[in-house]
């Protein structure tokens, strides 16, 4: 496999983690102490006993039809809401001053991604994957923000983070059940699809061109990228194999 | 009636709904509307599980009766929710209705193009698309840029001109052939083209491509729940979604052009009304940040209303 992994590709969990070189999506973000991973979702314990980040599947996301799907939103919306907090602080800390468009965008969505969190977390209720008892409870996560001494590297790693989360939530959309939720699923994959247009341009104006896996950056796919739309195959399993596992995000709880 | 009474009364047992009385009332007209129709009723059905009220309204609404959404009939429409527009299934409708806007939106891009670069009016886009998010084909600004904050983002607006005029070609193409190859019927291009209230400097032309854009959004969102129980399963459905997010990558793109938020902002002239996606009320809640939290949607008939006078 090529050493500069894309997040969109689709590979069985078990050929990925005997493939993938430890650090791909690290060393392209330029981030030392990073892996991405929600890690530890239905098996904490077990994480800790073993030492070690299990690999998770959609098979390990919590309820089943809609509620596994709404889960599965919520772990991601979760990793995302946390990642941005440290973003920010790590924004701050290094420097960029409190008008730079790059930090006002940034702490905007900040407050948006808090929002669909505890929205989803609200409505799932005791269900929900975060709920007192649950996997995700008290988790928070380390995204190795703290050796990253590029303002760029961190909105990289935004944008790769948001445009996944646009697409995972097309992926999903086909385990819902019927159409209950698929509006307010909508509308909050829209406003994901804005953060990564808003953050690549925001990239883009400082001169970073490529994301950390080697690809183009842009708003929006062009005409000659599946007609100028977003991919819809991005399957749950496909995600959860990136963010999780030995090369996942360690999580903290 | 008493339908009616069941919903408010489970609204009102759930300690976090938080209803107003404007809220109810909505729900009251809605019970009314949604007992005409299988389609409205499973758009009612989406927007209150949001609200946290599916499993009442499901249950309250499975025994209301009509005919499947599904069914294909020759020469099917629904003048209420898709005025003029023809199908042989539900799932038509909302692709023809996709296509009517993006045929639209194609033919202003085009439009703006043109009169941004200095060509006739009429002229087709140039065969060569852009292949890379730097490359803006064969075409250069001639207009002057107005009231952007600065030059690097009246380039970027006229870049991002260029290239999402083949992107809306692509997207109008694409749902042309897909209609097609399903055995449907693609709507056409208007005879009479359309007109554009084009102004005269890149700014103001990228304000009322941001409009746009921005109804789009609302309207895609709007549709996708008239859809079909098969079109979750078969891609149809997250294909229209996906369509929906790349339109509201386009806005937030323009609106950062135009130094404006990345969006969704609720009330903006020469945008349809949004209703929100929790609840299908017709207004935004909490502070500025708060607005941007869920997309908004609108009713397709709302939008193929407004969109009318862009109709020659």
């Amino acid at each position: 496999m090529k050493e500069t992994n894309s997040l969109l590709e689709t590979a069985a969990p078990a050929q990925r983690e005997e493939s993938r070189g430890a650090s791909d999506i690290v060393r392209g973000a330029a981030l030392a102490a990073a892996g991405i991973g929600i890690a530890a979702l239905g098996s904490a314990r077990r994480a800790q006993a073993q030492g070690t980040k299990p690999l998770l599947t959609f098979n390990d996301i919590p309820g089943t039809g809609n509620i596994k799907v709404l889960n599965y939103a919520l772990a991601l919306e979760t990793l995302e809401a946390d990642l941005y907090v440290q973003a920010i602080a790590r924004l701050q800390a290094l420097g960029v001053p409190a008008n730079d468009a790059a930090l006002t965008y940034v702490q905007s969505f900040a407050q948006i991604e808090a929002d669909h969190r505890d929205f989803l977390r609200g409505a799932l209720g005791a269900s929900a994957i975060t709920a007192p008892g649950q996997p995700l409870a008290t988790a928070s996560f380390d995204f190795g923000l703290a050796a990253v001494t590029d303002p760029n590297a961190i909105l990289n790693l935004l944008y790769l983070v948001e445009n996944t989360g646009t697409q995972a939530y097309l992926g999903a959309i086909k385990y819902f059940t019927d159409y209950t939720y698929i509006a307010v699923a909508g509308g909050i994959q829209a406003t994901e699809a804005r953060h990564t247009a808003t953050v690549a341009a925001l990239l883009l104006s400082r001169g970073v061109t490529t994301d950390p896996n080697g690809n183009p950056v842009s708003t929006a796919p062009l005409s000659n990228n599946n007609n100028g739309i977003d991919i819809i195959n991005l399957e749950p399993t496909a995600v959860l194999a990136v963010v999780t596992g030995p090369n996942g995000f360690t999580i903290i709880n | 009636m008493e339908y009616a009474i069941i919903v408010l009364t489970e609204y009102k047992l759930r300690p976090n709904a938080g209803a107003t009385w404007t809220e109810r009332f909505y729900i009251v007209d809605q019970l009314d509307e949604i007992l005409r129709s299988e389609v409205n009723r499973r758009a009612f059905i989406t927007r209150m599980g949001a609200a946290g009220l599916g499993a009442a309204a499901v249950s309250l609404l499975a025994g209301c009766g009509g005919s499947s959404a599904t069914t294909a009939v020759s020469g099917f429409g629904d003048p209420v929710n898709f005025p003029g527009i023809q199908g042989r299934s539900q799932d038509d409708l909302v692709l023809n209705f996709a296509l009517t806007l993006e045929i639209l939106e194609a033919d202003l891009y085009r439009q703006a193009l043109n009169k941004a670069s200095g060509r006739p009016a009429g002229a087709a886009l140039d065969a060569t698309a852009p292949t890379s998010p730097s490359d803006r084909g064969s075409y250069t600004r001639t207009i002057p840029t107005g009231a952007f904050a600065n030059q690097q983002l009246a380039d970027v607006a006229f870049l991002y001109l260029v290239q999402y005029a083949y992107v809306e070609a692509a997207h109008r193409d694409f749902l042309n052939v897909a209609i097609q190859s399903s055995g449907g019927t693609p709507v056409t291009r208007n005879p009479g083209g359309y007109n554009f209230p084009l102004g005269d400097d890149l700014f103001s032309i990228t304000g009322l491509i941001y409009a746009v854009e921005e109804t789009g959004v609302r309207a895609y969102l709007g549709a996708a729940p008239f859809m079909s129980n098969a079109a979750i399963t078969n891609g149809l459905l997250a294909t229209a979604v996906a369509i929906h997010s790349t339109e509201a990558r386009h806005s937030a793109a323009v609106a950062y052009t135009l130094g404006l938020e990345a969006g969704p902002v609720f009330a903006l002239a020469g945008v349809t009304p949004g209703r929100r996606v929790t609840d299908g009320v017709a207004a935004a809640v909490g502070a500025p940040y708060r607005q941007q939290t869920f997309q908004y949607f609108s009713d397709p008939a709302v939008v193929l209303n407004a969109v009318q006078p862009f109709f020659g």
